[in-house]
């Protein structure tokens, strides 16, 4: 009885002094996961998209950004009226990326 | 036996060493320590974050002026990096402080703007216009990090732990809001709307194509029609990235129609509170510009001389997303925004009349 009662105490405090020493490890690892995380969603992929519109408003079109556009840019004849397209809209999109998922289709 | 002996001897061992960490932590100043260690050791992976967005931003602005053929490329960021500070103006006085604020930051910005013209001769307006938000936009992290580097080393100097577990519980919300400044290095030299450009944008809805008229350094206005009414309609110029100065542009403008104006509407990118959608538009009294004074005094003035009530039409965003590409909510938001200046126009002013619009912002990548 008193054998065992000793087991339990030593398995106890071994138990302890384990679960200190891990929570030290992993303490200190998490400063380096930390920045990791923090670049990682940062540098989450950006798409710059340019819409044009015909001035006569019978087109639009959306493409990916080119270096020089800028919003009221001329860009070109509309394939419809030939009139001038011209840039309206740019704006930034977050490009997916693929992920498995686990959802249970509940349908 | 011998079982419970080795099992005796473990627990022993354990419950000495269990009653050393108590005492330890309990009669000394160990913890404290650890805590100081900590802290430091916390401080400074942190710091090394914002060190190493420092240099990216750096080297980012440095390959965009080689790829422009900027020669001595090094001396140029350096003496920005640690020039063009302004001193604010005496305020135990305020008489004239407006205007002598509004001096000291013409100076600088004068100063500035020449240093890089003489740099870059041979660069357009527009170009050097990218170049000069970027440049300010890297001396500006640069300076953040600099304060932070001073507080972190004088707390590890003087062992001061309150002074490092400040910077330890602030670092990570600074480093996450400056993370957005090093990725709109690129997009001001790009020439990328940003969320900032709402304003403008809200402007050119308004205008189109028409032509833009130089009324002050930067600034640009447009006269259209709109069922009767003549609309003067001011904005920085673009598609460069320039604030402008619209405070003075509106006191020109008044001059010019002897102080006959009927409504001053300013369109304006507003900080939203979070859990606030980006891209919600609300509409409130008052000028609706984020400047430090002699650019919203102005207007305020001018509406009091003209006794014309003053509109602000806001489009609501984040702090990051004010100098990131514009993002889909935003572009939502300014249509929102047009309709209701539109709305505005219509409906609280009589044909005939002249109405002043201001899109405030950076008009980087609006013409």
């Amino acid at each position: 009885m008193m054998l065992m009662q000793s087991d339990i105490i030593t398995v106890l405090l071994i138990a302890i002094v384990i679960g200190l020493l891990a929570y030290l490890i992993k303490s200190s690892l998490d400063y380096s996961k930390e920045r990791k995380e923090i670049m990682e969603k940062e540098s989450r992929p950006v798409k710059i998209i340019a819409v044009a519109s015909c001035q006569q408003n019978d087109y639009t079109m959306e493409r990916e950004f080119r270096e020089g556009d800028f919003i009221g840019k001329i860009d070109g004849a509309c394939p419809k009226c030939g009139s001038q397209m011209i840039i309206i809209k740019i704006y930034s999109l977050y490009m997916e990326t693929p992920q498995k998922s686990f959802k249970l289709q509940l349908r | 036996m011998t079982n419970m002996q080795v099992g005796g001897d473990w627990n022993t061992i354990l419950t000495a060493l269990l009653w050393l960490v108590f005492m330890l932590y309990m009669l000394s100043d160990l913890p404290q320590k650890t805590q100081f260690m900590r802290y430091e050791k916390g401080v400074a992976v942190r710091l090394g974050v914002l060190e190493g967005l420092v240099k990216e931003s750096i080297s980012k602005v440095k390959s965009y002026l080689v790829k422009l053929g900027v020669s001595s490329v090094d001396a140029l960021v350096n003496s920005t990096l640690e020039n063009y500070f302004a001193i604010e103006p005496v305020s135990i006085e305020p008489t004239d402080i407006i205007k002598r604020l509004d001096h000291i930051i013409t100076v600088n910005e004068d100063k500035f703007k020449g240093d890089l013209r003489k740099a870059m001769p041979n660069i357009g307006r527009h170009m050097l216009n990218n170049i000069a938000v970027s440049l300010a936009v890297t001396s500006a992290l640069y300076t953040v990090y600099k304060i932070l580097r001073h507080y972190y080393l004088l707390g590890k100097k003087y062992e001061n732990w309150i002074l490092l577990m400040q910077l330890y519980i602030a670092l990570p919300q600074i480093v996450r809001e400056l993370l957005p400044y090093v990725r709109a290095v690129e997009t001001f030299a790009k020439g990328i709307p940003i969320g900032d450009s709402a304003g403008p944008m809200v402007a050119f809805k308004l205008v189109g194509l028409s032509p833009r008229i130089d009324i002050e350094e930067d600034t640009v206005y447009s006269v259209v029609e709109l069922e009767g009414r003549k609309v003067y309609v001011i904005k920085a110029k673009g598609p460069g990235a320039t604030v402008g100065k619209p405070g003075k542009a509106v006191a020109k403008i008044a001059e010019m129609l002897s102080y006959n104006i009927s409504r001053i509407i300013t369109v304006d990118a507003a900080l939203k509170l979070e859990g606030e959608p980006t891209g919600l538009v609300a509409e409130g009294s008052g000028a609706a510009i984020g400047d430090v004074g002699p650019e919203k005094i102005e207007i305020e003035r001018v509406a009091v001389r003209c006794g014309a009530p003053l509109d602000a039409v806001i489009v609501k965003m984040s702090n990051e997303e004010a100098i990131k590409p514009m993002v889909k909510e935003i572009v939502e938001g300014v249509e929102k925004a047009y309709q209701m200046v539109l709305e505005i126009i219509r409906n609280r002013t009589k044909p005939g009349d002249n109405v002043v619009v201001v899109g405030i912002g950076n008009t980087v990548g609006v013409y």
